[in-house]
């Protein structure tokens, strides 16, 4: 893995690179200023965040559209909460079972990836997310079926960081947000990362030049199923209950319209979209009962004319402006959406 | 004995219902490449519009004719409208625009007609007496009805001249259009038919199951997983894997816990769909 290459920036990422350095040093500093419930609401927002980044790894860079990520999410956070029923509530333990249960689930996803693709992989994850929601209710005493599982041993469990009073929780996952970020980014501009990216444009491409696809996209299912356990695992932490729903097929189509909001050929576009549309959701459901009504023409019309999400429609932006600044004429304008999931180029089965 | 019997007959019922919306679906996957996720929500507006008949006419036949007809041509022009502009674009943004439509859908179903569950009267009430159990009419008759919808699907996509089309569209549609095949109206086409299924299955059902706004969700479901496992786009597959899926379903409950029962059939699928994957052969899995 060499250093992230710079030849393949895509547009506006400088500025874009500066304003979310910004954010960041701005999330660290802000929300304990103000205080009251926006450090609670925020990490909520970050935790989902990267749910979403972990959706977002697996469709939008590998193309393998998955729509059971939940299942790992949701079997993290439930490992958590049924060993604290078993009295073990060490902290490191609890990360340590989490992320395991989680890549046991992404390597079933992993499998999938080998043997199937395109709509046949889709369905298999499909079928896993509603298999695993239907776990709890089969097993009723160990999971708590229809009523969920409380995390026991109150804050013990989260290095002794209390996620409903003052800033450590906080600053616990926001810092565990950035490092996954940037991993993420740096992992993927380097040249493992552009494999990964020229995979999941065109799988035949690149196998004929030599790269080993599965190999790849295995690598790229076992990451982001990490990061999905993380997230479980945070959840876990920070509520303190875990339930049904949260391994099945609505929270899994949560994570992808998320990244999808946000843009899903980015590290940053899965956060802010997790983060714009959880929110939207919060005002909306607090001043009227039309919220699926709401979440379903955000979702309509993202699909119609925001398909690249808003990371995606920022590089649009600056692309075409630097194709103006370097003397284009208007009508030359190209197509600079070409390899996104809207343009043209979508060689791949899905 | 007697409850097998009864599961039995409850299997066909579940079954054919199922196969109507699930061949629905599993045309616009063979011809289009799309999974319809409202296609759930067009079951239950087929129920609804039936109610709304009933109440106003109590006319069963005209209210089973009017739901299918208005979701064929309403269903199918809200899918014309929201997928041609995606035809080329990643399948998953059809797949999550059909999930915007159906979580509309559903928002208005809920405010137009309020979230209690609207109940209807079959309009046979009498039973059959089928050896040691009475089956209700009513029942007997959706089994008839969907397997004979189901069957004139099957002639005329073998030997009608637009279900010929449709099968050429779906097997290859470049060279179906070179040869003369007017592709946009065959989609139009398998638009219409797939929401005509699903509103006249709903209407069907509905004075068994009644009605209410969240019923699609798991009408959806279980096609989708009927879809998936007769292997998408076969049409015929579908429908004798719905039947299959209905009668393991009911016949297996009396047995086993439901929940057993979906979690096996969940298996069975994956295990399923994983070995059809492995029978094709490729050297590296695209």
């Amino acid at each position: 893995m060499r250093a992230p290459s710079r030849r393949n920036a895509p547009p506006g990422e400088t500025i874009g690179m500066a304003i979310v350095g910004l954010l960041m040093v701005a999330a660290f500093v802000v929300p304990p200023l103000v205080g009251g419930f926006l450090p609670h609401q925020i990490s909520t927002y970050l935790i989902f965040g990267l749910f979403a980044l972990s959706v977002g790894l697996i469709s939008g860079y590998g193309r393998l559209f998955n729509i059971g990520i939940g299942a790992t999410f949701g079997v993290a956070g439930y490992a958590v909460a049924m060993l604290s029923h078993a009295g073990i509530n060490e902290p490191f333990v609890l990360l340590a079972s989490a992320l395991i249960t989680g890549i046991v689930v992404s390597l079933l996803f992993g499998v999938y990836a080998i043997l199937a693709s395109g709509i046949e992989y889709l369905m298999l994850t499909f079928l896993t997310t509603l298999a695993f929601f239907n776990i709890p209710l089969a097993a009723q005493a160990a999971t708590g079926g229809e009523n969920g599982l409380q995390i026991k041993a109150g804050t013990v469990v989260s290095f002794g960081l209390d996620p409903l009073k003052g800033n450590g929780f906080y600053w616990f996952t926001l810092t565990i947000a950035v490092l996954v970020a940037a991993l993420s980014w740096f992992i993927l501009s380097s040249q493992a990362g552009q494999a990964m990216r020229a995979i999941g444009r065109n799988p035949a491409r690149a196998a004929a030049m030599g790269y080993n696809v599965s190999a790849y996209r295995i690598a790229l299912t076992l990451y982001s199923g990490v990061v999905a356990s993380l997230a479980g695992w945070l959840y876990a932490l920070q509520a303190a209950f875990v339930f049904q729903d949260l391994l099945g097929l609505a929270n899994s189509l949560n994570g992808l319209v998320y990244a999808l909001v946000g843009g899903v050929d980015s590290i940053v576009g899965p956060l802010i979209g997790a983060t714009a549309l959880r929110w939207l959701t919060e005002r909306l459901s607090t001043q009227s009962t039309q919220s699926n009504l709401y979440v379903g023409i955000v979702l309509l019309l993202v699909v119609l004319f925001i398909p690249d999400g808003i990371v995606g429609r920022w590089r649009q932006l600056w692309a075409r402006r630097e194709l103006a600044k370097a003397g284009a004429r208007e009508s030359d304008e190209p197509e600079v959406t070409s390899v996104t999931l809207a343009g043209a180029e979508n060689e791949s089965a899905l | 004995m007697n409850q097998f019997l009864l599961q039995l007959l409850n299997g066909l019922v579940v079954g054919s219902s199922l196969a109507l919306v699930a061949s629905g679906l599993a045309l616009l996957f063979g011809v289009l490449d799309i999974i319809n996720f409202a296609q759930g929500e067009f079951f239950m507006l087929g129920a609804y519009i039936l109610w709304i008949i009933l109440g106003a006419t109590h006319n069963y036949v005209l209210g089973l004719i009017a739901a299918g007809l208005v979701l064929a041509i309403g269903g199918g022009l809200l899918l014309l409208v929201i997928t041609w502009p995606l035809l080329g674009k990643a399948q998953v943004l059809i797949l999550l625009a059909t999930l915007g439509v159906s979580l509309i859908l559903q928002q208005l179903a809920l405010n137009i007609f309020g979230g209690d569950a609207k109940i209807m009267e079959p309009p046979i009430a009498e039973g059959v007496d089928i050896g040691p159990i009475t089956y209700p009419l009513y029942d007997l008759i959706i089994i008839a009805v969907g397997m004979g919808l189901l069957l004139a699907g099957f002639f005329w996509l073998r030997y009608a001249k637009y279900g010929v089309w449709v099968r050429a569209v779906a097997q290859n549609r470049s060279m179906a259009a070179v040869l003369g095949v007017p592709v946009p109206r065959v989609y139009l086409l398998a638009f219409m038919i797939s929401s005509g299924l699903a509103g006249i299955a709903g209407g069907m059902l509905a004075p068994v199951t009644s009605v209410f706004p969240s019923i699609g969700g798991s009408i959806i479901l279980n096609s989708l997983i009927v879809v998936v496992a007769g292997g998408l786009g076969n049409f015929r597959g579908a429908a004798w894997i719905a039947i299959l899926f209905g009668e393991i379903q009911s016949v297996g409950s009396i047995w086993i816990p439901p929940v057993v029962v979906q979690l096996l059939l969940f298996g069975l699928v994956i295990l399923l769909l994983v070995l059809r994957s492995r029978r094709k052969t490729a050297l590296v899995r695209l």
